[in-house]
């Protein structure tokens, strides 16, 4: 109960500072106001990138052909939809936007120019994807495997892209993808920076609680704390509470403000993504428990703040891609908790659920856990000597 | 009269230096105990040992006859702490404040309520319970210092200069609030530079310096065991070196202590004045300023520790 009341109290002095309530929540949102508008343009609808259908016309089919079908089929059913039509329904189908994209398969797949995708002017980024997943089906070793046993020809790749109209040029930075071939998810740079800007703000509110803990050392408060009948312990679990909760309470508002907003979708698996949000601030508790054995001026805290967390924002790619980022540092990424954070997020905004991020539950959870461990049976010996 | 509170031989030392040194001190139930020293002088320490926040390198400390570090928590109900600097949120309202430091002393519910109420009219601020700390005079912001620190009726009640750098009627306020505490059977050590205070509200006194008590007892005693003499305080115009050694090897039961003011102790005022002005005079010096004072806690205490209270 006390440990409760200790948490309320510090929650408290962060709600009456009104201008830290305002940095922590509206900085945010216009952050990703002002990504996203910047990007918005390029967005025809400036919606996320939804499941979208494809009209597929097989000219003379036969087994390679069908094949490649069924293997696109099975590969990317996340985010297309094949349907099969006649050559002359697929292309009004386009010209009208019922249907954005279009792929025609000849029958001999050997041939130059034996699948033509093609686009209406306004799906451009759809005409993209589509691109790329026959691109990565038809190289992967499956099909040419079987396709080219006969010639021995394992070089081109037959197939050749012709836009039907007009179309201009979509910057690669702007199409935001995981790199990995067989992983077709696709998330929407609003998205990306809602989830980046936002695992970046609960990482500078998680410590605001490292402050609020030299604070209350340098005011005197903690000391007097420990005159009372309260334990090192409480007081530390309390202060893990406030900070847990405040970053907890700031990510609801963040989504909420992110959501009802910009109506950027969080995914359809709003459990797992609570469970993400509470494994990620679990971390933050953690870490900012463990970085008071060592942090005890204000001086270091404000640097922790400010470079620290501009640190971990850049090399978790809460702010650049981080597959752009050479080698060295993506493997850098990994000591990051926003990265697993905002790798999860990504996950459960593409679409997918629980399974796809069980890795960075647990990364988080054990990062949580350990870093609060640590810096629990640290601090709860107390600091001999030291007046505080 | 039983005591309350018992130190023997206690030291603090940081970094090889002692803090407080082979200190030994009694506190009798319902008294009011004041502890004075220079600045620097280890009160603070003493006081930090006596309520479990630092622990001591060696001695003991007893409440009523325990080891107070056998069970903390069983003496941290009996002591009350007003910390020397002002520890309160000073975002939160006064009533705030102590509803949280209330909890921290295991109050709640209607008790709470109760004595929160009680507190703030004790130290006069019930009128301002729900203005922020922020916002308080820094008298006002000691009162509710002090307020916190007896929510829970400590039968010990430890202050550390409380009424530092505050206008005059709330030092008023204090004391009086301290004497009423005190009258209902609550035993107080009271630290601070004023000796008016201290004489106006303690029972015995404790003359602390370099961590070491150097005299305890009721003010009438300590006056009496530093001598119960005047003291001819007196500077000279130059402050020529071989001119004061000079004065010192002539004149008996002198004493140098800060700002080259030198100290005579006597029995025989009328016969010691005589004397040292034509000591001064062979010396070649000239007198700058000269002071006679009967016997009282202040000269003893400037006697004894070499220092003023204030500078
Ligand atoms: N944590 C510490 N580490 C090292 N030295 C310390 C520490 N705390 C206090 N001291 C030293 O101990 C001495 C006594 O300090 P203390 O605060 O007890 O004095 P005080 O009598 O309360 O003085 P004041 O009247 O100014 O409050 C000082 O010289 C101080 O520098
Ligand atoms: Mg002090």
């Amino acid at each position: 109960m006390k440990i409760l009341w200790l948490a309320i109290k510090d929650i408290k002095l962060t709600f009456f500072d009104w201008k830290a309530v305002l940095i922590l929540v509206i900085t945010p949102l216009l952050l990703v106001l002002i990504l996203g508008y910047a990007l918005a343009g390029v967005f025809e609808d400036k919606q996320i990138i939804e499941k979208f259908t494809v009209a597929v016309v097989l000219n003379h089919p036969n087994n390679e052909s069908e094949n490649l079908i069924k293997q696109v089929e099975q590969h990317a059913n996340q985010y297309i939809h094949l349907k099969e039509m006649n050559q002359e329904e697929a292309k009004t189908e386009v010209k009208s936007g019922e249907i954005p994209v279009m792929v025609t398969v000849s029958g001999d797949l050997q041939k130059a120019d034996s699948i033509v995708i093609q686009h209406n002017i306004k799906a451009e980024l759809q005409g993209k994807i589509t691109e790329q997943v026959f691109n990565q089906i038809i190289q992967s070793s499956r099909l040419l495997g079987q396709a080219y046993k006969a010639t021995g020809n394992t070089n081109a790749v037959p197939y050749q892209k012709e836009d039907h109209m007009e179309t201009e040029d979509i910057s690669e930075t702007l199409f935001i993808e995981n790199s990995s071939a067989n992983d077709g998810k696709i998330v929407s740079s609003f998205q990306y920076y809602a989830a980046g800007i936002s695992v970046m703000f609960i990482l500078l509110t998680g410590m605001s609680g490292l402050s609020s803990i030299i604070e209350e050392k340098k005011l005197g408060t903690y000391s007097r704390i420990r005159m009372t009948y309260t334990s090192l312990p409480s007081f530390i679990i309390g202060k893990w509470l406030s900070t847990t909760a405040t970053c907890l309470l700031q990510f609801f508002i963040l989504i909420l403000g992110t959501s009802l907003i910009f109506n950027i979708s969080w995914g359809n698996h709003l459990g797992v993504l609570f469970l993400l949000m509470l494994a990620y601030v679990f971390a933050i508790g953690g870490i900012v428990i463990f970085l008071t054995i060592f942090i005890q001026t204000e001086t270091m805290a404000n640097i922790i703040r400010g470079v620290g967390v501009q640190i971990m924002v850049l090399l978790g790619g809460s702010m650049i891609p981080i597959h752009t980022f050479p080698e060295m540092l993506q493997y850098a990424a990994y000591i990051t908790p926003n990265y697993w954070a905002q790798n999860g997020l990504l996950n459960l905004m593409g679409g997918r659920g629980f399974s796809s991020i069980t890795v960075e539950l647990l990364v988080l959870f054990c990062i949580g856990l350990l870093t609060f461990s640590i810096g629990f049976i640290r601090l709860s010996k107390g600091e001999e000597g030291n007046l505080g | 009269m039983p005591d309350i509170l018992e130190i023997k031989n206690l030291t603090k030392s940081f970094t090889n230096k002692n803090v407080v040194s082979e200190l030994s001190l009694n506190i009798k139930k319902g008294e009011v105990y004041g502890l004075i020293g220079p600045n620097g002088a280890g009160k603070t320490t003493l006081i930090n040992m006596i309520c479990g926040l630092i622990k001591p390198t060696n001695g003991s400390i007893t409440m009523d006859s325990q080891n107070i570090y056998k069970d903390n928590f069983k003496f941290k109900k009996l002591l009350g702490v007003v910390p020397q600097d002002i520890a309160l949120y000073t975002a939160l309202s006064a009533k705030d404040n102590l509803l949280f430091w209330g909890r921290m002393y295991n109050l709640n519910g209607e008790k709470l309520k109760k004595r929160v109420a009680e507190c703030l009219k004790l130290v006069g601020l019930d009128d301002r319970a729900n203005e922020k700390i922020s916002t308080f005079s820094g008298g006002m912001k000691r009162r509710i210092n002090i307020a916190a620190a007896i929510l829970h009726e400590p039968a010990l009640l430890i202050m550390d200069e409380p009424t530092v750098g505050i206008d005059p009627q709330s030092r008023n306020h204090i004391l009086e609030t301290i004497k009423q505490l005190n009258s209902k059977g609550m035993s107080v050590i009271y630290t601070s530079h004023y000796m008016e205070e201290v004489e106006y509200l303690c029972d015995r006194i404790g003359i602390i310096d370099h961590g070491r008590l150097i005299v305890q007892g009721t003010i009438e005693d300590v006056i009496l065991q530093i001598g119960d003499k005047s003291k001819i305080i007196f500077s000279l115009q130059n402050n020529n070196e071989s001119a004061i050694n000079y004065i010192k090897n002539n004149i008996p039961n002198i004493q140098e202590v800060e700002d080259h003011k030198l100290i005579v102790n006597t029995a025989n005022v009328h016969q010691t004045l005589l004397n040292i002005l034509e000591v001064i005079k062979d010396s070649g010096e000239s007198i700058a300023t000269i002071d006679i004072l009967s016997p009282s806690l202040e000269t003893s205490f400037l006697q004894i520790t070499g220092k003023s209270l204030r500078d």
